[in-house]
């Protein structure tokens, strides 16, 4: 009875999705990618005649040709269509380089302007706003230090007003204002808490005490201290200006930065090429090319020495050294598109599947593509590849503030029987490759290629021998010592009763790792070195650990002592100061820094602090060598492996470069020079 | 539990067993309780066997039950060498190879490879060129002579964590939906009996735990403690057993409890222990048995939607086995890497089918009404 | 009446302020906060950062203080600001969120509770026959899938193989370029829209059924299917508000196909069970038996006498599902890219971002018990034979 009336509601559902396509092919856009014209059209019959799946084939075959001419026939600037995968969080600029430091908002918010900046592929810091080729030095100034920074002409913002030395000014009083602001201004822009010269014990004190217009063209920076390499430019350089005009009445009425955050930004001047013109909440975000931007057609060679030629109006400058090697880059800037729009897929498996079915041209992802991916992208042949070093790591930290983990021969000798390159290439199938060092092969210029695994290329049978010497060396003990026993491919006896030189016996160890829920390849090595461990007779057990649990436990200073080893990851920046900062002692966890293992070495801290004063990339780099030397032999932390950065892009793009640290993604998929056939 | 479902609430107003007999001598009690209890299940079992879906359920459990059996017998009889085919810590050493051959552009990507396969692959040389062959090890492996169902992305036996996921599903399964008859019984029965405040309290805690919406509160608590499998079995069963089981059979309860045998115990001195427990729980026993099989099947589902979403610590199950799949990037690939899915989501659905189709077939034993005439 | 309806209210305050504190405390004991899970594998971010960001976010107060505040301004309408969209009020996600997964859980609760009871009014009558178990047997089979598995193979099927529906997401980007409207309001529009009509047709419906004419009965129902469905077009084609929304209604009409299609397959079987169970009790009772001794044709008694009275039960268990309605999508929203009420409760558990999760967990529980409020009623209304009793 009920059911006539109800088959005519859903009539009338489908009905209103039929008018609808049908609306589609009345108004195809000039710019409507094929993909969306295939969908649509058979979607009326698909309602009318659902069980005729024959005749849904033809139409979709007789658009295959079609989406070879299309491109010839449409000349005019293209639509460059990119999947994320989790939601912007902000529209706000500012919010976004603090509580909102999320990877997704850098990919959709166009950005602002700094007085140097990366050049990829190379990672070379050369000027943005700022005038000179190499960042000027750092002057004694008064009580404090300081430098002064000539500025280029003729840089605007998406606005087209000049760029100058008072926005500069303006964004650091903002937040001065606030008292300082969080996440990467912490760093980008550290606030001097005192104008007095800092003293070198109050690490926190030290900062920017203020940014002065001299004129337009001039900004002053003073400091409170001598600020190194690190600080200057590689900080502060680096540091986002905000335009005064738009931002600064809405600062004047904002008493905190909370509400400065909750002011849109959408359409907010900026410094790139493109304009934020929608953002749809959950659905798409959409740039569109200015019309005049003030670095279109520069153009731009790089060298692998990392040099840079830039050449604008005719006139060519030279940056970050003498150029030499291979040209890396050589392109002009662009932007080459008309608009960029930023789909958002929250399910990873079904952004790929846009991918092959061509709905987007490139997937951003800071992970890439997951290695299982490799056959279907093999498969599609209208993708192409880019695969990169990731800049980053998974380690296995000690606490080395118990024993044994205190033991440098007991971390030698567990990570002598860690076989990374087995690891990588057997049990995790060639997904995964080894890595030694702090700093990754790909981050070329401060890599130490010098640096080996431990016990690295011995078999099996070599590493338990060489292990036992370790420990014997170190006068530990065994009731029963470990042997290889090379018939039965395993250590038959395994080692038991492992004492240390002093008669110490090994308490029960925990080694935290993610489980295989969160990531199955640090599950599966937690595994193994469970069971290497027990070959030599440490009482090690590996427990699986949710992510949060972890940090819980290993970051927070609540308790040193909390926990044996674990496993984790590191994401990190083309600047490796990080080698400091994880294992330096004024950086111990337990006083709320980064250095999980409490690692304690005054050898090392000297060279931080050497590090610290350092003017020089070549000084700092020599430093750099030296401190992830020290790591690799004391080993604190064993570096385990990396993930190599998959990305797959539609063959209808065309990059300047493929090859650079962390993939295209970690350069916004390169909008600003992609070209679209 | 995992999505928008309504599990059939239904009214259940008859008495299973009829009246049953008012017995005072406490040492008689249990042979007559247990001749009365033989007899009703090979009663039951004839009306159960009836029910064609019930039975169809039946079978598939005992299938799998074997399954679960296996790989113990596989091991103890060394046809399984542990180093090979443990679900965990398994590792085929020898994978399959396939030849392929580079070209400039892929034609046949399950026999060609081109420049673009030796950067996503490092196992691959750079030195290849056009027209040279290499023997590309297969990880994961589709099935053969030595691994029926394959192996996974990290070189494990499908097949083997199949099983063991059989295993971890019975485990998981049988547990909750234990401690939901137990607590679901025991509220069900006091609120009926205490009637008042225990009452009101009682189905009042029963409201707060349907209001939560059980994926997300699974995913809190998963976070809290390092959830493994019996954490989850007990959770589901005390969300189920003070919740949405306690209030249906608290109303059976309460029918059970005007019956004139409550009321003769009650005279005859019976305190209210006694009266619950030898009165009141076994004549709402069939349904919560009933009950029983409804929790299986929402316990293997959570199980596994929670292994796939990455939330559970647990070793093998086969929700971690579709979420490797799924961070590997295998999902979709349902022709070329079928092993790695299909065996695995189907056997969540069908042993949860199963335990639903045996809980529709007791269904026709606790509800009369619903037999054929 | 009156007394047990006060009662019932006041039981339902209490029971809501416990419900919200135990998920408070449930989230707060959470290992790790929100500002260390997000700064954990951030080297760039420097320790300093953090203590900035706690204050900020006022985790850096005691707990009991914490909560109080959080309590004092929850009950004068301020849910805070969301952790992890900071400065964005709480209040702002939700209402972002909620008529995405309202629109599409609603047209799926509607076309499965519908199928299924035209599925299980049949098994009913159809009892014992081998169609019923073949019925049953897929109909539990499908209920019992593996939902995110067979999510993704259905996306495989229609959307990769066949290529008859689009991948994921609730709207085409590149048709919404520059579109005058946000997607919301299109949303609203869509479901006031279809609610108006769906409303008419079943008025229509009811009223029919209410006349003893068969013949004004019939001319009733078709008229005012008509009328209903004559007015959703008129809306879409004819008023300028309707006209010009209409393609963008359409596309998302489009592609809340195949997101219904799954949800449809997989519940459909509950309801069909349901109603089988209920018809089957039903027609044992006297009435049903006299009116088939009356001689009165099979398909009457089945639809007019049968049907009816096994509704309650159905309808009981509809109005639970609407009341849960907007919790029920974590997995569905997550497979089709559909960011709704259920990608919230995850997501701010999963970053432990507090006010917001809290904030989602109240909006359901108030629904939830809401629900169970109109049901306790409905049964003490149409159903003489559950009489409101002291137990509650």
């Amino acid at each position: 009875m009920r059911l006539r009336t109800k088959l005519l509601c859903l009539l009338a559902m489908l009905a209103l999705v039929a008018a609808a396509c049908g609306e589609d092919e009345e108004a195809p856009e000039a710019t409507a990618a094929p993909a969306t014209e295939t969908t649509a059209a058979p979607a009326p019959e698909t309602t009318a005649a659902p069980d005729e799946p024959e005749e849904m084939d033809e139409p979709e075959e007789m658009d295959e040709p079609e989406e070879m001419d299309e491109p010839e026939e449409m000349p005019m600037a293209a639509t460059y269509r990119l999947g994320i995968f989790s939601a912007p969080t902000t529209d706000n600029p500012w919010a976004a380089l603090d509580t909102e430091a999320e990877i997704w908002n850098t990919y959709v918010i166009p950005g602002q302007m700094s007085l140097y900046t990366y050049q990829g592929p190379t990672y070379t810091v050369v000027p943005a706003l700022a005038a000179d080729a190499s960042p000027p030095q750092v002057e004694a100034d008064g009580d404090g230090y300081s430098v002064t920074v000539n500025l280029r002409s003729g840089v605007t913002w998406s606005d087209g007003t000049p760029i100058t030395a008072h926005d500069a000014a303006f964004t650091f009083n903002t937040i001065k204002k606030y008292n300082g602001l969080g996440g990467n201004f912490t760093s980008a822009w550290p606030l001097a808490r005192d104008d007095d010269p800092a003293t070198e014990e109050d690490e926190s004190s030290q900062g920017v005490s203020a940014v002065e217009a001299l004129d337009d063209l001039t900004v002053k920076i003073s400091f409170n201290f001598e600020p190194g390499l690190a600080i200057w430019p590689m900080s502060v350089g680096l540091g986002s200006i905000f335009q005064e005009a738009f931002w600064g009445p809405i600062v004047d009425e904002s008493a905190d930065a909370e509400t400065l955050y909750a002011a849109s930004g959408l359409g907010a001047p900026n410094a790139s090429a493109f304009d934020s013109v929608e953002w749809e909440p959950g659905a798409f975000w959409r740039n569109v090319a200015l019309d005049e931007y003030y670095d279109s057609g520069s153009q731009y060679t790089v060298y692998s020495s990392g040099a840079v030629e830039y050449t604008q109006d005719g006139a060519t400058e030279t940056w970050g050294g003498d150029p030499g090697g291979d040209v890396l880059a050589d392109y002009t800037e662009g932007p080459f598109i008309s608009e960029s729009i930023y789909s958002i897929y929250t399910d990873q498996n079904a952004a790929v599947l846009a991918l092959t079915e061509g709905e987007v041209d490139f997937l951003l992802n800071p992970l890439g593509l997951q290695a299982g991916l490799r056959n279907e992208i093999l498969a599609a042949p209208a993708l192409e590849v880019a695969v990169n070093d990731q800049n980053g790591m998974r380690y296995l930290a000690y606490n080395t503030r118990k024993f044994p983990m205190s033991q440098a021969p007991f971390r030698q000798a567990l990570a002598c029987m860690i076989d990374k390159d087995f690891m990588a290439n057997t049990v995790l199938g060639g997904t995964a490759y080894s890595i030694n060092s702090l700093v990754p092969p790909g981050n070329a210029y401060w890599y130490n290629p010098d640096i080996t695994a431990p016990c690295a290329g011995q078999t099996s049978q070599e590493r338990v021998a060489s292990a036992v010497q370790i420990f014997k060396d170190a006068g530990w003990t065994w009731e029963v010592e470990p042997v290889w026993d090379e018939g039965n491919r395993d250590v038959i006896p395994k080692g038991e009763g492992l004492v240390g030189p002093g008669g110490e016996t090994i308490p029960p160890l925990t080694l935290l790792a993610p489980g295989p829920g969160y990531d199955p390849m640090r599950a599966t090595y937690s595994l193994f070195i469970e069971e290497w461990a027990s070959d030599l007779g440490i009482p090690l057990t590996a427990e699986p650990t949710g992510f949060s649990v972890i940090v819980d436990k290993v970051f927070p200073p609540a308790d040193p002592l909390g926990f044996d080893m674990y496993i984790l990851g590191w994401g990190l920046t083309p600047f490796p100061d990080h080698v400091f900062d994880f294992f330096r002692s004024s950086r111990d966890s337990a006083l709320g820094g980064y250095n999980t293992p409490g690692y304690a070495n005054p050898a090392f801290d000297a060279l931080a602090e050497q590090f610290d004063k350092a003017k020089t990339l070549a000084e700092a780099r020599d430093l750099i060598h030296q401190a992830d030397a020290i790591i690799a032999e004391d080993l604190p932390y064993v570096t385990l492996f990396n993930t190599p950065l998959i990305e797959a892009y539609s063959n209808q793009l065309t990059f300047p470069y493929t090859t650079i640290l962390d993939g295209l993604q970690n350069v916004g998929a390169l909008t600003g020079v992609v070209t679209i056939s | 539990m995992a999505d928008q479902r309504s599990l059939p609430e239904e009214t259940h107003t008859a008495d299973p067993f009829g009246s049953q007999p008012i017995l005072h001598e406490v040492d008689s009690w249990w042979k007559i309780r247990l001749t009365l209890m033989r007899r009703s299940l090979r009663e039951n079992w004839r009306i159960f066997r009836r029910s064609k879906v019930g039975v169809f359920g039946l079978v598939i459990i005992a299938f799998w039950a074997i399954m679960a059996v296996m790989p113990t017998v596989f091991f103890a009889t060394g046809f399984w060498n542990p180093a090979v085919y443990d679900p965990v810590t398994g590792l085929e050493l020898n994978p399959p190879t396939r030849t392929m051959t580079m070209v400039e552009r892929i034609t046949d990507p399950n026999t060609e490879i081109d420049r673009r396969a030796v950067l996503l692959d490092g196992r691959i040389p750079d030195t290849l060129q056009i027209g040279d062959t290499f023997e590309l090890p297969r990880q994961p492996a589709p099935p053969d002579g030595r691994h029926w169902l394959g192996t996974d992305p990290l070189g494990r036996d499908v097949l083997s964590q199949l099983m063991h996921g059989a295993r971890a599903s019975f485990f998981l399964g049988i547990l909750a939906a234990v401690v939901t008859v137990v607590i679901g019984t025991t509220v069900g029965s006091m609120a009926a009996y205490f009637g008042g405040i225990v009452d009101a309290f009682l189905m009042r805690l029963a409201d707060l735990l349907i209001l939560i919406p059980g994926l997300a509160i699974l995913i809190v608590i998963g976070a809290v403690f390092t959830f493994q499998l019996w954490h989850l079995a007990v959770v589901i069963g005390i969300l189920s057993g003070f919740g949405g089981t306690a209030i249906v059979l608290k109303s059976q309860a309460l029918a059970v409890k005007v019956k004139p045998f409550i009321d003769a115990a009650r005279v005859a001195g019976g305190s209210a222990r006694h009266i619950i427990f030898y009165h009141l729980i076994p004549n709402v026993m069939p349904l919560s048995v009933l009950y029983m099989m409804f929790t299986v099947t929402a316990a293997i589902q959570s199980e596994a939607v929670l292994s796939f979403l990455g939330v559970l610590n647990t070793d093998t199950s086969w929700g971690l086995m579709m979420n490797l799949a799924r961070t590997q990037g295998y999902l979709l690939q349902v022709v070329d890497f079928w092993w790695l899915t299909i065996p695995a989501g189907l056997s969540v659905t069908l042993l949860s089918a199963a335990f639903f189709l045996v809980g529709r077939g007791m269904d026709e034993i606790v509800n009369p009404r619903l037999r054929r005439r | 009446m009156v007394r047990y309806v006060t009662r019932r209210l006041i039981q339902m305050v209490f029971l809501f302020l416990v419900f919200l504190t135990v998920t408070w405390f449930l989230l707060y004991i959470l290992p790790g906060d929100s500002v260390a899970l997000k700064y954990a594998g951030n080297p760039n971010i420097p320790p300093e950062a953090r203590e900035v960001a706690l204050e900020r976010l006022g985790l850096d107060k005691p707990v009991l203080i914490q909560f109080r505040d959080y309590m004092f301004n929850f009950f004068q309408g301020d849910l805070g600001v969301s952790f992890n969209q900071y400065p964005r009020p709480v209040v702002d996600i939700i209402a972002e969120r909620l008529p995405r997964t309202l629109v599409l859980f609603l047209a799926a609760l509607v076309t499965y509770y519908w199928a299924g009871f035209l599925a299980g009014k049949y098994l009913a009558w159809r009892r014992g026959n081998r169609g019923e178990m073949l019925v049953t047997i897929g109909g539990v089979g499908l209920y019992s899938m593996f939902l995110p598995w067979f999510a993704f193979m259905m996306i495989w099927l229609f959307s990769v193989l066949l290529d008859w529906l689009p991948l994921s997401k609730f709207l085409d980007p590149e048709q919404w370029r520059d579109a005058p409207f946000r997607a919301n309001q299109v949303f609203m529009r869509l479901f006031w829209v279809t609610l108006i009509a769906s409303v008419a047709l079943f008025a229509s419906g009811f009223i029919a059924r209410q006349t003893r004419s068969r013949r004004l009965g019939r001319t009733l129902r078709w008229g005012g299917g008509a009328l209903a469905v004559g007015g959703f077009f008129f809306y879409w084609y004819g008023v300028d508000s309707g006209q010009v929304m209409r393609v963008y209604a359409g596309d998302i009409g489009f592609h809340m196909i195949l997101p219904v299609l799954v949800l449809t397959l997989i519940n459909f079987a509950g309801v069909m069970l349901l109603t089988r169970s209920s018809m089957l009790e039903t027609l044992r009772e006297d009435y049903i038996l006299t009116a088939r001794a009356k001689g009165l044709p099979e398909r009457v008694v089945r639809d007019r006498h049968a049907a009816r009275t096994a509704l309650l039960p159905v309808a009981t268990s509809l109005v639970l599902a609407v009341a849960t309605v907007i919790d029920g999508g974590v997995i569905t929203e997550a497979v089709f890219s559909w960011p709704g009420m259920g990608e919230i409760l995850v997501s701010s558990v999963l970053s432990e971002d507090i006010p917001l999760a809290v904030g989602a967990f109240s909006f359901i529980g108030i629904l939830a018990l809401i629900g169970h409020f109109v049901v306790d009623i409905l049964y003490g209304v149409l159903d003489p034979r559950i009489r409101v009793t002291e137990h509650g």
